[in-house]
């Protein structure tokens, strides 16, 4: 398979149009039947963002794990790079929800903040 | 006394509550686990709020939001307690509950059960094979893996294509399992698009359609299941069999309404959402008693849960002033063509405001039409873009369109 051709998902509304971007100079997309696939498919070709997801070890605290996430959206591409760069990591309790855990995760410039309050419990 | 217990401490009964209390009412809110929030402390990933907040929030946080709002109100919290059982007495409710330090009675006026749902489990979808270790549901490994950082296995497989599975495949690859499979019945995953693309296409999960687990292989833990192509009607496609190898076996196969404890004070059952039949304050057919969150329908978003929670709270503002004239006689809301299941079941309030009716499609269609009819007459018409099974639907309908008539079909074409 050619990789000038990408299969992407329309997230725009319930129907959920399976698009075709054919990648060069000018995207083009196919497979969409409203111009809202047309817009998100170039935007997919081109530059895909997701915010990521994801747990640390929290030490002397209600859970073992602490929910964070990255504040903003970061390149579909550096997703797994930032999964990597929490792995074993460990912060301590008490944490607050917003606090940042990891600065400029994976070079993206974006921080990975705390999801929720975390209090000390012995 | 109370004057409104709400039984359940998820994003619809901390609603509920805090609406309630803003009003000034004396309110108390159990909790039977540690911590309030439900199920959203374990819903890590964002998405949640677009809708109330048009920001999208984790599930934590959207929590958070309304915990603060349950302080900030002076609602009376109790964790760590489970209802026993609720008896109806002449013009109030007997509660008894079940705490660490020992049984406890409560009065209240009236009770708003915001007690959510459960998962569906293998035997409600006739997987066969032996019981061994390592068979979860999905909503049991999302907890085991953002809450406690427990991997279920090292190569799972993942049944149902819906969203609690969805997201936990991604989770899981995320999280570093070996090696992961998607297997559902449907020709296409029954989840949002945006689940599918974001958490099985983004990172190219494999997945089969149109195929289920037939039985679980495997005498103390997994070691392999049967997987079979179904068609159209699900039904399995003999000689289509293939072992696969795994080590547990994950069921995101659907969630149903917790209602036996609202069906034991005598709350009328609908037989289509599995949750308790309602009024458009979301009363149950016992007055003084109402339902709300997926104890009602199971919601696609939590906002949606959110907002009809407000719907009750003004609900039970009505019942505790003794205000708001009812109908003799309610009128019954049905499901018609190609809809499956319809909420509120029953309109019984005579005032101004407008309706909300959410249904449930029974087909996948373009440009659908929908009709509110009552005796051969359509009443009004909806035009909806793109409809099907997987996606809740909302109408919003003057009260003046229904006025007055017994029986009020809705159908799709």
């Amino acid at each position: 398979m050619s990789d000038d051709v990408k299969e992407v998902l329309c997230v725009r509304c319930p129907k959920g149009c399976r698009l075709k971007l054919l990648l060069g100079e000018e995207v083009a997309v196919k497979g969409h039947e409203c111009r809202l696939g047309e817009e998100y498919g170039k935007k997919e070709a081109t530059d895909p963002e997701r915010v990521v997801p994801s747990t640390v070890k929290i030490m002397d605290a209600r859970w073992p794990r602490l929910p964070v996430r990255s504040e903003r959206a970061v390149p579909l591409v550096k997703v797994e790079e930032v999964i990597e760069e929490l792995r074993g990591l460990e912060v301590e309790a008490p944490v607050k929800k917003g606090d940042v855990i990891v600065e400029n995760v994976a070079e993206t410039s974006v921080d990975m903040i705390a999801e929720r309050d975390m209090e000390r419990e012995a | 006394m109370k004057d409104a217990v709400v039984i359940g401490g998820g994003p619809s009964g901390l609603a509920a509550a805090s609406e309630l209390a803003k009003k000034q009412y004396e309110i108390k809110l159990l909790e039977r686990n540690d911590e309030l929030g439900g199920l959203l402390q374990q819903c890590i990933h964002e998405g949640f709020g677009t809708i109330l907040f048009d920001e999208s929030l984790s599930g934590p946080e959207f929590a958070d939001v309304f915990i603060e709002k349950v302080d900030d109100a002076g609602v009376e919290v109790e964790l760590n307690t489970y209802v026993k059982s609720v008896e109806k007495k002449d013009d109030h409710f007997e509660i008894l509950t079940v705490t660490g330090e020992g049984v406890q009675n409560i009065s209240a006026r009236s009770l708003v059960y915001a007690i959510g749902c459960r998962e569906r489990n293998r035997f409600e979808i006739k997987i066969g094979g032996t019981r061994p270790a390592g068979v979860y549901t999905a909503g049991t490994v999302q907890r085991l893996v953002n809450l406690y950082g427990i991997l279920p296995g090292k190569d799972p497989i993942i049944v149902g294509g819906g969203d609690v599975g969805l997201i936990v495949a991604r989770h899981l690859h995320l999280e570093g399992v070996d090696s992961l499979m998607m297997v559902y019945p449907e020709e296409f995953f029954s989840g949002l698009p945006r689940n599918a693309q974001q958490c099985i296409l983004d990172f190219d999960i494999p997945y089969k359609p149109r195929t289920t687990v037939k039985r679980i292989i495997g005498e103390k833990k997994v070691e392999a299941v049967e997987l079979v192509e179904v068609d159209e009607n699900w039904a399995p496609i003999e000689g289509t069999e293939e072992t696969y190898g795994c080590d547990s076996v994950i069921l995101s196969v659907g969630l149903i309404p917790y209602s036996e404890k609202v069906e034991e004070l005598g709350a009328v059952i609908d037989p289509r959402t599995g949750g308790p039949e309602v009024n458009e304050f979301f009363e149950t057919s016992v007055d003084g008693v109402f339902s709300v969150g997926n104890l009602v329908q199971i919601f696609d978003y939590v906002d949606d849960a959110v907002k009809m929670s407000f719907v009750a709270a003004e609900g039970v503002d009505d019942y505790l002033k003794g205000a708001g004239r009812k109908r003799d006689e309610p009128v019954r809301l049905k499901p018609g063509k190609n809809v499956r299941s319809i909420v509120p079941q029953r309109i019984a309030h005579e005032s101004e405001g407008k309706i909300k009716i959410f249904f449930r499609p029974g087909l996948e269609k373009e440009n659908a039409k929908v009709d509110i009819r009552s005796e051969g007459r359509v009443l009004k018409s909806f035009k909806k873009r793109y409809i099907r099974p997987s996606t809740l639907e909302e109408l919003e309908v003057s009260r003046g369109v229904i006025g007055g008539k017994k029986e009020v079909v809705v159908d799709v074409r």
